[in-house]
C-alpha cells in the first residue's frame, strides 16, 4: 500500500527548504523527493585555519585547493560555474546525464544537488522593491511577512545605508545582525564614494554594504563567521546559510520524510491527490508516491521538464527569462603597494545600485568582490601575457584587484524559450533544447547602463581593465517559464502558485517571475516558497 | 616520471626561478596524464624544441599566448603553475607582501611581456 503524503516537495534547494520548512512546523507530513547528490569533497578534512596560514604551513593544499583528481583546474573558455571550487562543484554535477539539455545560445547552470544550488550561493540576501514585486507578479504586502520569516531562519547580516531602500527595505532593523566588517580594499572604495557621493547620487548611483545571509552572531549550533577566507572552499561553523542545514534540521522530525536519488519526471492528478512519478536514480526504475498537494520546487528547468512531461504537448514551448550579465576585473591603484590582509571573508561586501528611472527595468546592481582566495592560477590565462609575466604580475596587482559583476534585469521575447525534445539516449527519453537571443533594444539598453556604470566605477578610483562577457545563462538567475497570471491559461501560475489547469499541483521555485530583477533573488524565491507553503497550510484547514 | 620530472623542473625554473619538491613533480606526471589533453603534432614539434632548449621557453609561451591561448602547450604551463601554487615553500611568491618599487616593476613584466610576445611569434612562425 502506498502512503498518501500531505505534501511532496521536489527538489531540496533554497525553495524546496524553504517551503518544507514551513510546511513541516505546521504538522503536515511532507516528503522531500530529491536526486539530492552530496559533496563527496569532505570539507571537514581541511585544516581550521585562515587562508595565508593554509597556503603557508599545509603541505597538503593541493588535495583542497585543486582536487584530488586536479577539478580545480579550468583551462578553457570563462563559461557558467566555472568559478566553482572543487568541494563545490558537486552542486552542478549529473545533469549531463539525468537531465540531458542542447542549446548553442545559453549556459546553463542546473542542479541535482542535496541543497541545490544553494550550495554554492554568493548569499546576497536582498529584499526585492514594492515595484520589482508587482512587476514579479508577487504581492508587497505578503511577501514583507515572509521576507521576515525567511531572513530570521536563515540569518542575515547587514548595515543600515544608502542602498538599505533597494535592498533590505522590507526587513525590521530587529530581523537583521550588524554587517561583517570591511576589508581594506572594499572600506577605501567605500570611503571614495562617500567622498563622492553628490554627484554619484545625480548619475543614480548608490553604494552600500551587501544584505549576506551569513551570521555574525550565532544561531543555536550555527556560529558566527570567523574571516578565515575560506569561505569559498567550506562553510566553517555553518557561518553561511546553505539549504542542507535546513533539510539535516528538518529530517529529525518525525513528520518529514527524504527520499534521496529520486528524479521526479512526472505527474498525474487523481482522486486522492497527485500520482508522482519519479526515476529511481540507483536502479533506473520509475516508481511512484501519492500526495495530496504536489509542490514543484526543483528550479526553473527542473520544474519545466516536469509540467511539460505531464501536461505537454509536442512541440509545447515555455518562455524564459534571465538577467543580463557581465564583470570586470578592475583595478584599485590605491590599493598597490598594500599587503594581503589575513583576516576577511570572501563573499560580496558592497553593491552598487544605478537607478536611471522609475521603472525597474532601469535598475542595474554591481557587486563587488575582492580576488584572494581564489588562487592566482586561476586569473592567470585571462591576461594576454606569458605565464611568467603574468605570474608576477599578478602578484604585485592582487591587493588591488576587484571584480566587478554587473547585473541587469531579464524580460521575456520572442527568441527566449525552452521545449523538450525526445531523446531516445536518455534516461527519461527527452532533453530540453533552450534557445536565447536578446533583442537589438535589450542590447542597446546594456550597453548603454554600462557605459554609466564604467563611469561610475571610475569616479570610485576602480578602473576596469577587461570586460567578461559570458553567454547568456552565467547570471545563474532564471524564471519566467510558468509565468503568474490572474487570467489564467495554461503553463501560468495563479499569484498563489497554483498551476492553472490543476487543483493541487503548486510552484514555489522561481518559474512564475515574469521578469528576472537585476538583485539575487535567492531570498525572494525562498520568501515566496514559504507563502506557498503558508496557502496550502490554509488550504487544508479550509478543507478539514 | 623521468621526461615529467624534467619538464617540471624547466617549467618551474622558467616560472619562478625555483626547483619543485617530490610531490609537485609527482602531481605535475599524474596532470599531464589525468587532466591536459594530448599535444597534436605540431604542439608536440614545437613542446620539444623548448624543453630542449628551455631559455625558449618565455618566449614561445608569450607568442602562444596571442596565437593559440587555450592550447595544449600552454595548458601544461598552466597545470605547472597551478600545482606550484600550492607548494608552501613556495607560498611567498604568491601571496604578496609589500615591495618598493612595485610600479617600476609592473611596468617591466608589461613590457617585457609584450617583447617576449613578439619575439615569440617570430619564433613560431619558424618552426
Amino acid at each position: 500500500m502506498i502512503t498518501t503524503y500531505d505534501v511532496i516537495v521536489v527538489g531540496s534547494g533554497p525553495s524546496g527548504a524553504s517551503a518544507s520548512e514551513t510546511l513541516v512546523r505546521a504538522g503536515l507530513s511532507v516528503c522531500m523527493l530529491d536526486v539530492g547528490i552530496t559533496n563527496q569533497k569532505d570539507d571537514s578534512t581541511i585544516p581550521d585555519k585562515s587562508f595565508v596560514e593554509l597556503r603557508t604551513t599545509d603541505n597538503n593544499q593541493h588535495a583542497y585547493f585543486l582536487g584530488k583528481h586536479f577539478e580545480g583546474l579550468s583551462f578553457k573558455e570563462i563559461e557558467s560555474g566555472a568559478q566553482l571550487t572543487p568541494g563545490r562543484k558537486y552542486t552542478t554535477t549529473g545533469g549531463n546525464v539525468l537531465t540531458p539539455t542542447s542549446t548553442d545560445t545559453f549556459s546553463k547552470v542546473e542542479s541535482l544537488a542535496y541543497g541545490g544550488l544553494g550550495g554554492a550561493w554568493g548569499l546576497g540576501a536582498f529584499t526585492l522593491e514594492d515595484a520589482e514585486l508587482i512587476k514579479l507578479g508577487l504581492a508587497p504586502r505578503d511577501m514583507k511577512d515572509a521576507y521576515g520569516v525567511v531572513a530570521r531562519r536563515m540569518g542575515v547580516s547587514a548595515s543600515l545605508d544608502d542602498v538599505t531602500p533597494y535592498s533590505l527595505h522590507a526587513l525590521e532593523p530587529s530581523d537583521i545582525q550588524p554587517a561583517t566588517k570591511m576589508e581594506r580594499g572594499i572600506s577605501a572604495l567605500f570611503g571614495a564614494y562617500q567622498k563622492r557621493r553628490p554627484k554619484l547620487n545625480r548619475l543614480g548611483v548608490f553604494v552600500g554594504r551587501t544584505p549576506l545571509a551569513l551570521l555574525t552572531k550565532a544561531i543555536g549550533e550555527r556560529l558566527a563567521t570567523r574571516y578565515t577566507d575560506m569561505d569559498f572552499w567550506k562553510n566553517e561553523g555553518d557561518s553561511a546559510y546553505r539549504p542542507s542545514i535546513t533539510i539535516d534540521a528538518l529530517r529529525k522530525e518525525k513528520n518529514f520524510f527524504y527520499c534521496g536519488g529520486y528524479l521526479v519526471t512526472s505527474f498525474r492528478e487523481v482522486t486522492e491527490g497527485v500520482e508522482v512519478t519519479a526515476l529511481c536514480v540507483a536502479s533506473l526504475k520509475s516508481e511512484t508516491f501519492l500526495c495530496r498537494k504536489l509542490v514543484l520546487t526543483a528550479g526553473v528547468f527542473g520544474t519545466a521538464r516536469i509540467v511539460l512531461r505531464s501536461l505537454g504537448n509536442a512541440g509545447q514551448r515555455l518562455p524564459i527569462v534571465c538577467g543580463a550579465y557581465v564583470y570586470y576585473p578592475s583595478i584599485q591603484p590605491r590599493m598597490f603597494g598594500v599587503g594581503v590582509e589575513k583576516s576577511k571573508i570572501s563573499y560580496s561586501q558592497l553593491v552598487l545600485f544605478l537607478k536611471r528611472g522609475k521603472d525597474v527595468l532601469d535598475t542595474a546592481a554591481v557587486q563587488f568582490y575582492t580576488y584572494s582566495s581564489l588562487m592566482l592560477h586561476r586569473l592567470a590565462p585571462e591576461l594576454p601575457l606569458n605565464f611568467a609575466d603574468a605570474q608576477k604580475l599578478l602578484y604585485l596587482g592582487a591587493p588591488n584587484l576587484i571584480v566587478a559583476g554587473l547585473h541587469m534585469p531579464g524580460v521575456r521575447g520572442n527568441d527566449k524559450y525552452i521545449e523538450l525534445v525526445p531523446d531516445d539516449t536518455s534516461h527519461t527519453k527527452d532533453r530540453l533544447h533552450i534557445h536565447y537571443a536578446e533583442s537589438k533594444e535589450e542590447k542597446e539598453k546594456r550597453n548603454e547602463t554600462e557605459r554609466i556604470v564604467k563611469r561610475a566605477l571610475r569616479m570610485l578610483g576602480c578602473y576596469p581593465v577587461k570586460r567578461i562577457d559570458p553567454k547568456p545563462g552565467a547570471s545563474i538567475h532564471y524564471g519566467g517559464t510558468l509565468p503568474y497570471s490572474t487570467e489564467g491559461g495554461a503553463f501560468t501560475l495563479s499569484p498563489q502558485g497554483v498551476l492553472h489547469g490543476t487543483s493541487n499541483v503548486l510552484v514555489a521555485d522561481a518559474s512564475g517571475f515574469n521578469y528576472m530583477p537585476p538583485k539575487g533573488p535567492t531570498l525572494t524565491i525562498m520568501a515566496n516558497a514559504h507563502n506557498v507553503a503558508k496557502f496550502i497550510i490554509s488550504s487544508f484547514q479550509h478543507h478539514d | 616520471m623521468g621526461q615529467e620530472k624534467e619538464d617540471i623542473d624547466r617549467i618551474a625554473k622558467y616560472l619562478l626561478d625555483a626547483t619543485p619538491s617530490t610531490t609537485t613533480r609527482e602531481l605535475y606526471r599524474r596532470a599531464t596524464v589525468e587532466y591536459c589533453r594530448p599535444l597534436d603534432s605540431y604542439e608536440v614539434r614545437i613542446w620539444n624544441i623548448v624543453m630542449a632548449h628551455p631559455v625558449l621557453l618565455p618566449y614561445v609561451d608569450a607568442g602562444l599566448g596571442l596565437q593559440n591561448k587555450l592550447g595544449g602547450i600552454r595548458e601544461r604551463i598552466y597545470v605547472a603553475l597551478a600545482i606550484l601554487e600550492t607548494e608552501t615553500a613556495l607560498a611567498d611568491k604568491f601571496i604578496y607582501t609589500p615591495k618598493p618599487l612595485w610600479i617600476f616593476r609592473s611596468a617591466f613584466y608589461v613590457l617585457r611581456g609584450v617583447i617576449r610576445a613578439i619575439i615569440g611569434r617570430i619564433i613560431i612562425a619558424l618552426v
